[in-house]
């Protein structure tokens, strides 16, 4: 891709929705009322495993001021399927998730709803709805699952991608792939150093700081609205038309500012219970979940159990690798263990490899994605065994990583060559920083680890409307989480030749947006980006129409340039109009200017990521704390470079949480024993240094500007890059995260 | 004539790793590998299509030229 320059990509305006957002004055899920507006709230299983006998609502309908109770049997089963990211949905358990119908999967499980006129008397009603169970045994981990004679949560359930010859019969496994290369045997019996180990991470949840909200009213016409906090309105909208057999025009998702997603506000929890739950009382019916029932009954990312090795040559050519990745999927099919099997060895040439990866079912909540899907996992474990290598042999770990690093024209290990790629440059650019060269004190470790996403693509719509005064306004359907309504605006600006603060960008809902997928997959600057500039550029072809009109010309004879309609082809000595001049006369031209555009673009092009963390660890009391950190990534283009900047630091942030604090803890019945930010301990800015950030552009080729996407690559390095530090800082490997102190402590006591 | 890889777990499906199809178009080459594979449909329902390197979620209507190569891998889009 040639150098373009740019007027106003790269700049780094204030965006147009903070304001509002830092004074309080923004509108999430929670904010949203109407009048007349009911309460709901959901009965939930308190057994993480039980056979539903029955439910018994009648002391709970009969009270005053309760207007609706609905259980299971409100929501008919389906067959459905929705496509939607990660393939088919299937919204058979999507719909089971929202309210179960025979049996309660995990602890948390709704089983029964409640509207009433405040939300105090709708859970004292809730808590009068008797259902009896018949308690089952909670299987509880991976190790549970695949053992012999365990529980079966579906007796119906058939492993998918199986070899064909392999066994049938009741079992909790829901998939199973596998990729391979090469010879794996020779790999190994090639290599001069073989390094293998178990590595095991927990669950953990997105930590959204805004619970899961909504409003929902459905009007006696059979039109419905709802009000909610979501990364994808299309999504709920379709969802919510699936699972209720709704006509998707009869719904109309309006979306609120989203206080954070990060992949786990794509699946409906509330939203057709609420439908529901006003269908029957004739009243818009609002959810709002706590805190607790975030941690409890949405979705944390898989807990895994990884087998890993490596094999190397003397001079640090890695020859072999295996992989089996065991990934918890909760109570229903789905974990990103497939995507972990492509990111696993994503990085680097590898001659021969086998690598497995299982999809496995456990009494805890449906997993939900969460910022690069399956890959920070299988990171913590290929990055560990490197660094382990690379100490062993002797070898910088820079310098081990790049002599194995793909580029441009290697293949990936789910098959398909590279395009243009960034990694080496990424590489080279943690050589060159003065992080990677500084002195480290007494008890401190430095660790380095890299990480790969492959960045989505898919539909997005976008229209971009040209005022009188020339100013304009840019619509899409992404809820904007990362900065992109500014970003958007910066695009529209590049292409028309305007301020960007002369462009609004405004989020629609779903009678008024252009279908679009998610916010998330790190594509909304990608692909709704493509569409913008697009849509954009229609506006532009419509001006330079105008101009011929204004000038009495064909419009061959008008170019475009700087922002100016400019006369060519022996045109004459126009003046020059502006988008300002044009737009003044868009009334005696042909009416309003109206852009539009559709895409359905393919993945961009992956992007890679090197972390460095600095850690120092207090061994009396296992505490440790991170110094210093820097993340260099290859964002393709930075549209507005501090928004990159700030998906970087933020991935990086939560993935230092993962790897430290982070993490489910059950008991032995299945329940969560730490559902509060008290008990689950999230990253805080006291707990963080600042995070330095470098980027590295490689320009994506898809893309007009080159953008490459950003937002989940930053998650994957941190969980081997603090472990490394750890490894640096105590001279102990450890294999399981989070690294709390307890555990920490453990591994120095076992060292002594 | 399109080159499909298959992974090794397709290839247990179509006892081979890989062939060259003649077709113009991806729903042409899957129109085809159905016939020639029974069950193989339903092992590469829902899957994305890597084009000479781009994967599309949605690739029935892409071209192939005479050199395409072509993957079928799970569809993915993240969080």
């Amino acid at each position: 891709m040639s150098e373009r320059s740019y007027t106003q990509v790269g700049t780094r305006p204030v965006r147009h929705d903070g304001l509002d957002k830092v004074t309080g004055r923004a509108n999430y899920g929670a904010d949203f009322s109407l009048p007349g507006m009911l309460h709901g709230a959901l009965v939930r299983s308190p057994y993480a495993h039980a056979r539903i006998l029955s439910i018994d609502t009648s002391a709970a309908a009969s009270m005053p001021g309760v207007k609706a109770v609905v259980t299971g049997k409100d929501i008919a089963e389906t067959s459905a399927k929705l496509m939607m990211g990660e393939g088919a949905i299937d919204l058979h358990d999507v719909g089971d998730n929202l309210l179960a119908h025979g049996k309660v999967l995990y602890h948390g499980h709704p089983v029964a709803a409640v509207a009433a006129t405040s939300l105090d008397l709708a859970r004292e009603a809730a808590s009068r709805i008797k259902v009896e169970y018949e308690r089952l045994a909670p299987v509880e981990s991976v190790d549970q699952a695949i053992a012999p004679g365990a529980p079966i949560l579906d007796d119906k359930l058939v492993t998918a991608g199986q070899p064909s010859s392999a066994p049938k019969g009741p079992t909790n496994i829901a998939g199973r792939m596998e990729l391979r290369r090469g010879d794996l045997d020779r790999g190994f019996a090639d290599a001069d150093l073989i390094v293998e180990r178990e590595f095991r991470t927990a669950a953990t949840h997105q930590g959204y700081i805004e619970p899961h909200a909504c409003v929902a009213r459905h009007g006696q016409d059979g039109q419905v609205v709802v009000w909610c906090s979501t990364q994808g309105p299309f999504a709920v909208r379709d969802a919510c038309a699936g699972i209720l057999g709704i006509d998707a025009s009869r719904i109309k998702v309006i979306p609120s500012e989203i206080g954070g997603g990060f992949g786990g506000k794509i699946s409906v929890y509330l939203e057709p219970v609420a439908i529901v739950l006003s269908r029957k009382s004739g009243r818009p019916v609002k959810m709002v979940m706590t805190r607790e029932e975030v941690f409890r009954a949405t979705g944390p990312t898989s807990a895994t159990k990884i087998l890993m090795k490596l094999g190397a040559k003397r001079d640090g050519t890695l020859v072999a690798a295996s992989a089996s990745l065991w990934y918890e999927a909760g109570a229903y099919r789905g974990s990103p263990s497939g995507a972990g099997a492509m990111c696993c060895f994503a990085c680097y040439n590898i001659p021969n490899f086998f690598i497995e990866a299982y999809d496995v079912l456990v009494n805890k909540p449906k997993v939900a994605a969460y910022r690069a899907p399956g890959s920070p996992m299988v990171s913590f474990a290929v990055e560990s065994l490197l660094d382990e290598i690379s100490r062993t042999l002797g070898f910088d770990p820079i310098e081990i990583r790049l002599k194995n690093a793909v580029k441009e024209g290697d293949r990936a290990p789910y098959g398909p060559a590279y395009g243009p790629i960034g990694f080496r440059q990424v590489l080279e650019a943690a050589q060159a920083h003065p992080h990677w060269h500084a002195e480290l004190g007494p008890n401190e470790g430095r660790g380095l680890a890299c990480g790969f996403w492959f960045n989505a693509g898919m539909n997005s719509s976008a229209t971009v409307m040209l005022n009188s005064d020339g100013s304009a306004g840019v619509i899409t359907g992404n809820p904007d989480i990362g900065g992109t309504r500014v970003a958007q605006a910066l695009m529209v600006a590049e292409e028309l030749g305007i301020p960007v603060e002369r462009v609004r960008p405004t989020v629609a809902d779903t009678d008024v947006a252009g279908y679009t997928d998610v916010t998330g997959g790190s594509r909304v600057c990608y692909a709704t980006g493509a569409a913008v500039i697009e849509a954009a550029r229609d506006v532009r072809e419509q001006l330079r129409a105008r101009a011929a009109k204004i000038w009495n010309v064909p419009v061959e004879k008008v170019g475009w340039k700087d922002g100016q309609a400019v006369p060519q082809d022996g045109a004459g000595d126009q003046k020059p109009l502006s988008v300002v001049d044009i737009a003044a006369k868009l009334s005696h031209t042909g009416g309003p200017v109206i852009g539009r555009a559709s895409v359905n673009l393919p993945m961009a092009g992956p992007a890679f990521g090197l972390h460095i963390c600095d850690l120092q660890v207090d061994k009396e009391t296992g505490q440790s704390k991170v110094l210093r950190y820097t993340a260099i990534q290859d964002v393709g283009k930075a549209v507005h470079p501090s928004f990159v900047e700030g998906q970087m630091q933020g991935g990086a942030a939560q993935g230092i949480g993962w790897a430290l604090n982070e993490e489910y803890i059950f008991n032995r019945d299945g329940v969560m024993e730490n559902p509060g930010f008290l008990d689950y301990r999230m990253p805080v800015a006291s707990d963080l240094p600042m995070i330095d950030t470098v980027l590295v552009e490689v320009p994506n080729p898809l893309h007009p500007y080159g953008v490459r996407g950003v937002g989940e690559v930053p998650i994957v390095p941190p969980l081997a890059a603090v472990a490394n530090a750890m490894r640096d800082a105590t001279g102990i490997r450890y294999t399981e995260l989070p690294l709390s102190p307890p555990r920490v402590l453990e591994g120095l006591a076992q060292s002594d | 004539m399109a080159k499909v890889h298959f992974s090794s777990a397709l290839s247990q499906h179509t006892g081979v790793q890989e062939i060259t199809i003649d077709a113009p178009r991806v729903r042409d080459l899957l129109d085809a590998l159905a016939r020639r594979f029974p069950g193989l449909e339903t092992q590469l329902a829902g899957m994305a299509v890597a084009i000479d390197g781009q994967i599309y979620n949605d690739a029935d209507y892409q071209t192939l030229q005479a050199d395409t190569e072509l993957y079928f891998v799970p569809r993915l889009a993240g969080g």
